[in-house]
């Protein structure tokens, strides 16, 4: 039966460094006894006594970090700078590039868009994870291995340049990925995507329109890429990028809902297999999106 | 509010412990007896503070320790080095000071 003070002695020292641990162990044993020797003196019984005694000297956990044990945070403020630093870095630096090259990749490998998606988000997620995952922990081993950080002087000159840039890269990246995937989308389904209707095998998109107007589609929307490279290039959107953006909104959805009206958007017969009230929704969302695109360009030039 | 208070009346004292320490232990004494006799003298600490500053004072030179096995309970001894000896001077003049200043600012802002 081990008493309350070796368990309290016990939890005090672990992650003291080995060569001290019994040392500190023998003092912190003759501090206690003498603190419960002295409150049984002033009347209280031996249990009273080591209870109150262990009770002044408070969690074990906080007394072994003061004693240079383990520390009670994961990475402490003196490898926080460089662990956040580099933590961020490779998240943005090292995920969109993996995610656009095995979109890339996808792309060559002539596989579905949604597949494709799905395949980088999940690929982009697990990296993600990763790099935080071993990042945090060679920090954490770091941090209780008693390194001495390796951090320069902090000087004047290394703060930032206040700069104008407005649009990131991160959304520009996002634009352009789903400005192609749309695009993709496009293509691939002349081809692959096939419904079987009346016996023969048709695209979802009516064939009939490919010429001129999807063709014409697909040029808005590489345009629209060209729109996201200079807006990103120029740091922030003007009136003139707004502009063009809101060209390229509205001819995108002029021939979407002509073509959608005019009941020739889909391969006649295909909107019959989709469950009813489904597809009208979907083309208020495009309508959404589309629109909310071409008022935050305005917006953006505008607020500044 | 009053934890506040609280807090920065702690960190007013905290600097205060070495110091005390220091000029307690020209004379050899072990850990409890040095909490009480720091209490008794007026300075706040508490045992979980004190202990881990003893070892980390030592670790610095500040201090030297010795095993004391005559009696039947074996006790660290802890007395201040000549090291510590210049750091008491040190911080002592340093505490002298500091007192002035705030004692000057103190009547200052009451007349």
């Amino acid at each position: 039966m081990t008493t309350l003070t070796q368990r309290y002695v016990h939890a005090a020292v672990a992650g003291i460094p080995e060569e001290q641990r019994d040392d500190v162990a023998d003092e912190l044993n003759a501090s206690v006894a003498d603190a419960i020797d002295d409150l049984v003196s002033s009347g209280l019984t031996p249990e009273e006594a080591e209870l109150q005694a262990l009770n002044d000297l408070g969690d074990p956990a906080v007394l072994s970090e003061r004693f240079g044990g383990r520390p009670r945070h994961l990475i402490g403020p003196a490898y926080f700078p460089q662990y956040s630093q580099l933590l961020r870095t490779l998240l943005l630096v090292v995920v969109p590039i993996v995610a656009a090259a095995s979109l890339l990749a996808q792309a060559l490998a002539g596989s579905s868009p949604v597949d494709a998606v799905l395949t980088v988000i999940g690929i982009g997620f697990q990296l993600g994870v990763q790099i935080a995952f071993w990042v945090t922990l060679v920090f954490a081993l770091l941090e209780r291995s008693h390194t001495p950080v390796p951090s320069a002087a902090w000087s004047p000159d290394d703060l930032p340049e206040i700069t104008d840039r407005r649009v990131g890269l991160g959304e520009t990246v996002f634009g352009i990925c789903a400005l192609t995937v749309l695009i993709w989308a496009i293509l691939w389904q002349r081809d692959h995507w096939l419904v079987t209707l009346g016996g023969a095998e048709v695209p979802v998109l009516n064939a009939d329109v490919w010429s001129p107007w999807l063709t014409v589609l697909l040029m808005v929307l590489l345009a629209s890429i060209v729109l996201e490279i200079v807006t990103y290039r120029v740091g922030h959107w003007t009136v003139g990028l707004a502009a063009v953006n809101t060209v390229l909104n509205v001819a995108f959805l002029g021939i979407v809902m002509w073509l959608w009206a005019a009941e020739r958007l889909l391969t006649p017969g295909v909107a019959d297999l989709v469950p009813g009230g489904l597809l009208t929704p979907l083309v208020w969302i495009v309508v959404g999106i589309t629109v909310f695109d071409a008022v935050e360009g305005w917006w953006q030039a505008l607020r500044r | 509010m009053g934890s506040n208070l609280e807090q920065h009346e702690q960190e007013l004292r905290r600097g205060t412990v070495v110091l005390a320490c220091l000029l307690m232990l020209r004379t050899p004494e072990y850990g409890y007896q040095l909490l009480e006799q720091l209490q008794g003298a007026g300075i706040e600490v508490d045992a979980n503070t004190l202990y881990p500053l003893l070892r980390r004072l030592e670790k610095q030179g500040f201090l030297s320790s010795e095993w004391n096995t005559d009696e039947a309970r074996p006790r660290k001894y802890y007395v201040t080095s000549p090291e510590g000896h210049v750091a008491a001077g040190s911080l002592s003049s340093e505490w002298s000071a500091l007192n002035d200043s705030l004692v000057a600012l103190m009547e200052r802002n009451t007349s």
